[in-house]
């Protein structure tokens, strides 16, 4: 397990897992988990709804003791590092003394000073401010990556090298770090000197092009390509080679309606009261539903504007049949199904008061991913992890801090 | 380590990580971590193109020795569990004798007797047929999975239970099991007895609403990124569950499901919501609070091009020849440009259409602002048009050339890309060949389906490389051998199992 407070000490690995558990060695280990292994709590899998530990676990997290330097910014990086920190790690945030990381400004909307976007995705970890053009605060990085256990980026490739802070820098003070760099394109490679972006990636890896309508993660879509030369091409919300399978409009929104296979088209049929389309030869199969999809898909479409959506919803529920409203958020934050699994996750921040935010995607049986701090205000936690992490005596950080080469924001 | 060739002893959990290696414990890591450094391969941060393991390293994948018992089916468990075998892991797929995954018939298009749609999504993976209406099969279930380090299945909540194959069952006989289950909805609540279906979930969870046009209608993404996304988690999820059970030596459940998997997913523009109750609209290519930054039409296709703050828009005006544009106040910043939006982007747009993409392309090169075309599959993957003459290639990929190769003058195919001879500036041709050098495409040799080639695995490692992928398996392709090798079942027995049609073994091996 990684000590807290390590002090003064060496330059130590992290530390985590390299004395393991008495009981996880070798053979002791079934006795050990069969004497151990309390009873689940609650019915079927034993997943618990909300947030509370469950009874009897000790809330022990796959990630306690993990100490994670996060000089990741904007969305892919700090949205692996709060998950990771969902799951128990110490997320350590470094940002640039004043604007920290860019995203606190995007908005509106904000809270206060800071912007939803960056309260959404940076939920439980701690903010240190270091300057980095500063020589001083180069090398405090390098004190806080042999502390940790993780060192995760995402400046454009090349860039932390130049700063003496590349993997080959880090690695020889830190053999023990995982160093994981998130980039546009990769880190080697004929265009790596592009910043990534989103949408720039979406459209040069191609989902941007099949994504949208016919008229106007890629799996199969690419494997189609590269074997058979069936190019990718957008299909509205409909699906390539099931029919039907897609949205309709209804009489006041849209309702998505799938039939996976034959029993479940006549199901369709019967529930929109057209036998004569169930009869029809031309639809008896999927292949078939498939070549005449124009003809079909305009029969069903007059049919669904007939009715409101809540009416739809009412008439295929218990049906076997895969439908679903299309939910604005607000629909979507009041679905009874959403609320059951603990997605709305609250929490107070110091100066935007109460927020919310989409909790984490997964449940877990032995323990919960519960009472999470509010994102951090830039260098909010600077002083506690010169402290508590490198063991800095108040001088030394008094220095750092006149200087300028770390800066404390005046909430603790 | 998980040690092959249990034979028929006692029930014995899975063992992962049980004997931590010698070098791993205390204090004596980091002498042996040093000792143990091999200087690293490449420059910059020691990843590798190609599959090749780095020279000096040992290859040895985080989930080596790990046994994954897999029962999922589509698409969301099989690329969880396909990830988790890039790793190292042993991922046997239990399927029903017979049809099997019910992908193996989503086509066309087929390669022989196999959907692409199954071949891109189950490399790795070794099947055994198994009928689980036959008591014998689910006996032979909960044999497999107390030999087994995860369990994973993605049925209709409550359906194994009731064939005694639940968590509460199974944890019963492996109580280190680490049982997963993806849902359409999660284990419990209102609406658990519904399928999980990704276009259905991504319309629940709200992602369908936002996308599609600004007055359009709601589309769907072209690939299924809610059960991607949820195969993501899990992959996650199940590593998450093993370093638990690392630390308490116990098994434990996990509830992963498309619906929670997708709202996670809608972070900031949840957040608006849950926040400041600003509805999430559509905004076709563009974004919500940046502008611009979106797809234009340009001449003869798309260009996605963004300025992410006031110098990257300068220089867009720059590229553009659009002065007036950036001495404008109404543009002046972020703020002011998107109150001002619609004005800007018809400005833009009418300039963007004015020249090829190609040209647009050029021009952007080497200018610091985010710029990229939209590319289809083919552009994605490599023109052999554009490549011809300028990169050597490896290994043969014929099947792809049927079209191109009475226009040269031997098959030439995708596989390693080595050094370009003239590296020609042409943006397309660097992106097509970062694809190709990032290892995208992975090839293999699949028994009936001859050479297929999918998207390779996501992410690269200095220490390691994901290589060497072995096909996905025929239905039952592996039975007899799972039995024998993870079960010690002896030939008599396994006779009796077929001839019952408790599991059937694929003619091929």
């Amino acid at each position: 397990m990684l000590r807290a407070g390590l002090g003064r000490r060496s330059r130590c690995c992290g530390g985590l897992w390299r004395s393991p558990r008495p009981g996880a060695a070798g053979g002791s280990a079934r006795a050990l988990s069969a004497a151990a292994a309390s009873p689940s709590p609650g019915s079927g899998g034993g997943a618990r709804s909300g947030g509370a530990p469950p009874a009897g676990a000790s809330n022990v997290k796959p990630l306690d003791g993990v100490k994670i330097l996060d000089l990741t910014r904007v969305l892919a990086g700090p949205f692996a590092t709060m998950n990771l920190g969902d799951l128990g790690a110490e997320v350590i945030k470094v940002e640039r003394p004043g604007a920290g990381d860019d995203t606190r400004a995007w908005g509106p909307p904000f809270l206060g000073t800071e912007s939803v976007y960056f309260l959404s995705v940076n939920r439980n970890k701690k903010s240190i401010a270091i300057n980095m053009k500063d020589s001083r605060g180069v090398k405090l990085i390098k004190e806080l990556a042999a502390a940790s256990d993780v060192f995760v980026e995402n400046f454009v490739p090349g860039k932390l090298a130049e700063m003496g802070l590349g993997y080959e820098d880090i690695k020889k003070i830190a053999p023990h770090i995982v160093y994981c760099s998130i980039s546009g394109y990769g880190q080697t490679g004929p265009v790596v000197q592009r910043g990534g972006y989103d949408s720039v990636a979406a459209a040069v890896s191609g989902l941007m092009h099949i994504t949208g309508h016919e008229v106007a993660c890629l799996t199969h879509v690419a494997a189609n390509y590269l074997n058979c030369k069936i190019e990718g091409k957008r299909w509205g919300t409909a699906h390539g080679s099931i029919v039907p399978y897609q949205a309709f409009k209804t009489k006041d929104g849209y309702i998505v309606v799938g039939a996976g296979n034959d029993h479940q088209f006549a199901t369709v049929c019967k529930i929109l009261n057209l036998p004569e389309v169930s009869k029809d030869s031309r639809y008896k199969t999927n292949t078939l539903r498939v070549q005449n999809r124009k003809e079909l898909i305009d029969i069903l479409s007059t049919r669904f504007s007939e009715k409101a959506t809540v009416e739809w919803l009412q008439l295929f529920e218990g049906s076997g049949v895969p439908y679903g409203p299309i939910n604005n958020m607000q629909q979507v934050f009041s679905d009874p199904q959403v609320l059951h699994n603990g997605l709305v996750m609250e929490m107070n921040h110091p100066t935007a008061g109460k927020i919310a935010v989409p909790g984490p995607g997964v449940r877990y049986s032995e323990f919960a991913v519960s009472h999470p701090k509010p994102p951090p205000l830039v260098g909010q936690h600077t002083v506690e992890i010169l402290k508590s992490v490198l063991g800095y005596e108040d001088d030394a950080i008094e220095e750092l801090l006149c200087t300028g080469a770390v800066a404390q924001h005046e909430v603790r």
